[in-house]
């Protein structure tokens, strides 16, 4: 009798279960006010009236795997005690949450699926803890992400928020410029192939960096100032490129596309040369030559002329003529002459080398495909 | 860090990397691309976007801009993270540059809303102006908590827009210098929770005094090192503060917040009327002054304070409770008692609080000048001992 009375008296004093069915089938009690703790499921109780027997239990999301879903009810059986100090649920957070990164992952997705906002936000905080301060590739390694970006893409205008903005405004000019020859080659048709090698020389793009502090707008500035500001760039690129130097030349060497002999010569001109900084100046309409057409070249000049005015003042005219000029498919020797250039096309003899010559090649790869624009080497990439 | 030094040697530091899309390697791709052994899978990835971004958002923004370039997935996550947090160690070439840096981050974002900005500075990187112009954006999308610990300016001026925001719930102000609350014509804060004041000048106190009947529902305050050329007396009238932490040295401070729990009095004067009583009160840290004359002020703070659970005094209060015969009120809810003496003989002192504390289980003795600190007693709760 005793027996009966106890197996009777037994489960009104119990406290009341729930039955919880997770991701893998299996079915498991739960004291309720535990489980209550969890909003998803409060909400199952509440509105559905699920969870009462085995045959309702209340089916978990997905992303709760059993040993998960005994650690989330573990830090519920702890923090729904409502008589705890708030110290003693922050060293019991801290202890929990102690854990391999990879279980941290899953619990921080089954938390958030049964919308547990607390313990979601430990968890979170504890990841951001562990991706704060490395590089990527400590980063990549830790969590086992795949490395699927390609160098491009890792160093597209979108990083440059780390950057310096105007590689990232000449990233943009420049892939303007590159869609309308693009287009412009389409209508035409009749240009030699082996003359579009061109090569962006990494000196300019990189000197700009070094805080030239030229005037911009000098497009129509006297031929003696700009004598001048030559000399002086070129001081101030000597000084400030012959680090860089070496890996211009790997750049160089890598970005020929065409195995032009004349494009390797000058190639390699332009790279012992480092030191010599073109400044072109004017750029008279009367010495094109080509078939370019001038109502394009001039609107492109006119947007180059806009993009210099809203630029700082401090950014260099030569990166403006390297704009201006770059529309240009022909790889081009510029030497300044007053206030005219001369061009010449690859087939032509190099000029006489003076001593204060300066040369400069402009390339932009209009052959290969729309993907391979030659982007600055810069440091865009994530600093570590 | 390195602002616009040396250019050339950060080029070095970083990786280089030439973009070039070989049509013969096979698309281009990495090769450190791992497959599925169960212990190597990117669980963090599958969490979903939400997630990801709430885990970003309590880390820099410099560094959360980085994790674009983890892989496809991490590509444009940043641009989704609802917080701001700029802080002094971002690599500038040009200083003058980083507003348009700070401009092209916000132009990429995605999100519309900005719940919080953090702009910790000590250098000349944020000039006022980009600091106000982050500040009007941010209020305008939904800022819940603002964070401004700037230095290195003469005066600062805040937008007047964040001064009538209906969302803010946490601001944060320290700037070490003075900041101009003069232009702003009204200050309605409604949702502010947690108001942290530290190192700030005022031309005076009036415009504080606004600030504080601003916020309605204030539960945090911390007042810190807040000076004002006009030293008066002010009150802190809050009805719903369950939190405060007040350090100022010049002023008179009257404190009447019925709901109080927490309080922490540092290096203040004692004066009239300092602290009400305060029933609700759980937590007491008290360091303050005062000169003999003064007792009486120290006695009413005492009866203020009197219901808390928990005291601490700090070794300036001691020293000068100790020379005094003071009165101490009785401690009926005290259950844990921390003194910071320093080498005078506080027998006298020690027997008087114990006698006052009927219910004290914890005395923690801290001797600051003294090689062996002792530490904690546990009492039994019903006779005092005597102490020796």
């Amino acid at each position: 009798m005793a027996e009966i009375d106890m197996a009777v008296i037994k489960p009104e004093m119990m406290k009341p279960y729930i039955w919880l069915e997770t991701s893998d089938g299996s079915i498991q009690q739960v004291e309720q006010e535990i489980a209550m703790y969890c909003p998803l499921i409060c909400q199952e109780i509440i509105q559905k009236g699920m969870g009462s027997s085995k045959n309702c239990a209340i089916c978990l999301p997905q992303r709760v795997s059993p040993s998960t879903l005994s650690l989330i009810l573990d830090y519920c059986r702890f923090h729904q005690v409502p008589g705890r100090s708030n110290k003693e649920r922050k060293s019991y957070d801290e202890r929990f949450i102690r854990m391999d990164t990879k279980r941290l992952c899953e619990l921080t997705s089954a938390a958030d699926s049964l919308q547990l906002k607390p313990l979601v936000d430990l968890t979170s905080r504890a990841l951001a803890r562990i991706i704060e301060g490395k590089s990527p590739e400590e980063i990549r390694e830790i969590f086992h992400l795949p490395d699927d970006l390609t160098e491009e893409e890792k160093l597209e205008p979108l990083k440059n928020t780390t950057d310096d903005p105007r590689i990232r405004l000449l990233n943009r000019l420049y892939a303007k410029k590159r869609k309308e020859l693009k287009e412009r080659e389409r209508l035409k048709n009749v240009e030699v192939e082996e003359e579009h090698v061109d090569k962006r020389s990494v000196d300019d793009l990189l000197s700009f960096i070094n805080g030239n502090d030229e005037d911009p707008k000098g497009i129509k500035t006297s031929k003696n100032k700009k004598k001048n500001r030559r000399k002086k760039e070129q001081q101030q690129k000597n000084s400030s490129l012959k680090e860089t130097s070496e890996v211009n030349k790997e750049v160089n060497g890598q970005n020929i596309r065409h195995p032009n002999s004349e494009a390797d010569r000058i190639a390699e001109t332009s790279i012992s040369n480092t030191e010599d900084v073109f400044a072109h100046k004017e750029f008279d309409d009367g010495d094109i030559d080509d078939g370019i057409d001038p109502a394009l070249k001039e609107k492109i000049d006119r947007e180059v002329e806009d993009f210099a005015r809203r630029l700082n003042s401090d950014w260099p005219e030569r990166m403006q003529e390297l704009l201006s000029t770059g529309q240009e498919r022909k790889t081009m020797l510029f030497t300044p002459n007053g206030n005219s250039f001369i061009r010449f096309d690859l087939k032509a003899p190099l000029p006489d080398n003076g001593l204060e010559r300066r040369q400069r090649i402009v390339s932009l790869d209009y052959e290969a495909d729309p993907d391979t624009y030659i982007t600055f080497p810069f440091p865009v990439i994530p600093l570590a | 860090m390195a602002i616009g030094g040396s250019v050339l040697s950060c080029f070095c530091l970083f990786p280089f990397s030439v973009s070039r899309k070989d049509k013969s390697q096979s698309s281009g791709r990495s090769s450190s691309f791992r497959l599925s052994n169960s212990e190597e899978v990117d669980r963090i990835s599958s969490l979903p976007d939400e997630v990801i971004c709430h885990i970003l958002s309590f880390i820099p923004t410099k560094e959360v801009v980085t994790t674009s370039v983890l892989s496809t997935r991490w590509r444009t996550l940043w641009t989704s993270v609802l917080a701001l947090d700029f802080e002094d160690n971002w690599p500038c070439f040009f200083n003058t540059n980083f507003a348009s840096i700070v401009g092209s981050i916000l132009d990429q974002r995605r999100a519309k809303s900005i719940n919080r900005l953090c702009i910790h500075n000590h250098n000349k990187s944020f000039s006022i102006e980009l600091i106000g112009t982050l500040v009007s954006t941010a209020v305008a999308q939904n800022l819940q908590e603002l964070d401004l610990f700037c230095y290195y300016y003469l005066e600062v001026t805040l937008p007047n827009i964040l001064f009538t925001c209906k969302t803010i719930s946490i601001l944060k102000l320290s700037f070490g210098s003075t900041i101009n609350l003069n232009g702003v014509s009204s200050i309605h804060l409604p949702s502010l929770k947690v108001l942290h004041l530290y190192l700030l000048y005022l031309a005076d106190d009036e415009p504080v005094m606004r600030f504080f009947s601003g916020c309605p529902i204030l539960e945090e305050l911390c007042y810190e090192e807040v000076k004002s050329n006009n030293s008066t007396s002010f009150k802190i009238c809050m009805p719903l503060l369950k939190k405060l932490h007040l350090k100022c040295h010049d002023k008179r401070v009257q404190i009447v917040t019925p709901s109080l729990e927490y309080l922490q009095v540092q290096e203040t004067k004692v004066c009239d009327t300092l602290v009400c009583n305060l029933p609700n009160l759980i937590k007491t840290h008290v360091d303050i002054y005062f000169d003999k004359c003064e007792q009486e002020y120290v006695s009413k703070l005492f009866n203020g304070i009197h219901h808390t659970n928990f005291l601490e005094l700090s070794t300036y209060t001691t020293e000068v409770l100790a020379d005094s015969s003071f009165g101490f009120p009785e401690f009926h809810n005290l259950v844990h008692l921390k003194l910071c003496l320093s080498t005078i003989d506080y027998c006298f002192l020690i027997q008087l609080m114990l006698t006052k504390c009927p219910k004290l289980q914890i005395l923690d003795i801290d001797k600051v000048y003294e090689e062996s600190a002792e530490r904690k007693r546990t009492l039994p709760t019903t006779p005092v001992p005597k102490l020796s």
